[in-house]
């Protein structure tokens, strides 16, 4: 009779998973982003061109005032979404086009018109996010793919999630020149300075 | 004995149930209103381009002050991959791979500063989707080609070659993304955050192509009546094109 039991036991599990989409089975195993941690690995402290407006310390002072001042409750990291989280690690370092192209893209993708020894300020930005804070931060998306994603149900749910934003600062400028969202964690390489 | 088993399965059913039925459910989100061409076209196809002049008089786009704020921006964009759709485990969502290059006024510039996005900004721009081999990422880039006075016209590009759908601004290779073949869908049009937004009017486009695998560019220019329709809230439109031939399109807005 047992034997029996565990027979329907493993059936049931069975069933349940199949009537399970696909999609919400991996959801229900795959909370936590994965993570590369590269900080084991020493990189140059790449100089920064003559003339650099800013530097890898002032950013570094001026991500950690803002932070701090979120903290205090005197400004909201995103005035747009007021309840939304402060960052919960920032990495800033110095590296040229190439390299970043090469940890980012695994040089899939990349300007070709950036010199690839061009030296940048890279900064990641780790934060919890709804679903709906990190589209509001997608400028440019296809047609269809909002709505896609409203059929998923995506926007409905306050589940947060790990997003790491990363930003590639021109130092001759001070503005950014390249934007995006990670789909992994990644944590940066130490620099000789560190 | 007997009992708990019948309740555990009970449970296991249910859960089933549940997470399949979310999955499909619908909400009412109203996000961003967007204006485009799509074209769906069966052939294989690998490549698009279109002419732009940039606005003039140019966008207003919203300030930071702004819930709606963001870029108002004249794309043109490819979805790659055949359109598949690909699954993050983290975000949760299913995500297409896409290629788009434009114009854009406004852009985000620094988190340390609290204002982080400079509606005055102009400039072309790349973006890109890759949800693909486990590195996947949304990435937008300022091209550092010219964007010259309102009125300029520019000619983007995006045709797959050597492996890489590469973009092209006025001629010159700009950059590259590797994605799959083959292309799904043509998107050209505007984008806009800011649905009350009178400074955004219809977008002048010239010399929509298409480029087929092995035969070349063809011509969507007897795109053929073109209606322009303004939504009951105003300050949006989008475009309704037909063509004689097979391939027809019917664009919508994403609102």
């Amino acid at each position: 009779m047992k034997r029996i039991y565990k027979v329907i036991i493993i059936l049931t599990i069975l069933f349940g998973i199949l009537v399970m989409p696909s999609s919400k089975v991996q959801q229900l195993n795959a909370d936590l982003p994965e993570v590369i941690d590269l900080s084991n690995t020493i990189i140059p402290s790449y100089k920064l061109p003559p003339g650099a407006k800013i530097t890898k310390e002032e950013e570094i002072e001026g991500l950690s005032q803002r932070i701090e001042r979120c903290r205090e409750g005197k400004e909201f990291w995103d005035s747009r979404f007021p309840d939304g989280a402060i960052p919960t690690r920032v990495q800033v370092i110095t590296i040229p086009y190439g390299e970043f192209t090469r940890i980012f893209f695994d040089n899939k993708d990349a300007s070709v018109l950036t010199p690839k020894d061009k030296v940048y300020i890279l900064v990641l930005i780790d934060i919890k996010k709804t679903f709906r804070q990190a589209v509001a931060d997608m400028k440019f998306l296809p047609p269809g793919q909002l709505e896609r994603w409203e059929r998923q149900g995506l926007f409905e749910s306050n589940r947060q999630f790990v997003c790491q934003e990363y930003q590639l600062i021109d130092p001759l400028t001070d503005t950014v020149v390249e934007w995006g969202y990670n789909k992994k964690i990644l944590i940066l390489p130490r620099q000789e300075s560190d | 004995m007997a009992k708990k088993i019948i309740i555990f399965c009970f449970i296991i059913l249910a859960l089933g149930i549940f997470f399949g039925a979310k999955a499909k459910a619908l909400n009412s989100v109203k996000s961003y209103a967007r204006g485009y061409i799509n074209w769906y076209i069966q052939r294989k196809w690998i490549g698009a381009k279109v002419s732009f002049a940039n606005p003039n008089p140019d966008y207003i786009a919203p300030p930071s002050s702004d819930p709606n704020k963001g870029p108002v921006n004249q794309t043109l964009g490819v979805i790659t991959n055949n359109g598949n759709l690909v699954y993050d485990s983290e975000t949760h969502e299913q995500t297409q791979s896409w290629v788009e290059v434009g114009y854009t006024k406004g852009w985000a510039t620094n988190r340390r500063d609290p204002n982080t996005y400079n509606p005055d900004i102009r400039s072309l721009y790349t973006a890109r989707e890759r949800p693909l081999d486990g590195i996947g990422y949304y990435d937008e880039r300022l091209s550092p080609i010219s964007v010259g006075p309102p009125g300029t016209v520019h000619n983007y590009k995006i045709l797959y070659d050597s492996g890489v759908w590469k973009v092209y601004i006025d001629g010159i290779y700009d950059s590259y993304s590797s994605q799959p073949l083959y292309a799904q869908t043509i998107a050209i049009g505007l984008e806009n955050a800011d649905s009350k937004n009178s400074s955004v009017s219809e977008v002048s486009l010239q010399n929509m192509a298409y480029y087929y695998e092995n035969q070349g560019w063809y011509s969507f220019g007897q795109a053929n009546p073109k209606i322009q329709i303004t939504s009951p809230d105003g300050g949006n439109y989008y475009f309704y094109y037909t063509n004689s031939t097979k391939d027809t399109a019917k664009d919508g807005m994403n609102k």
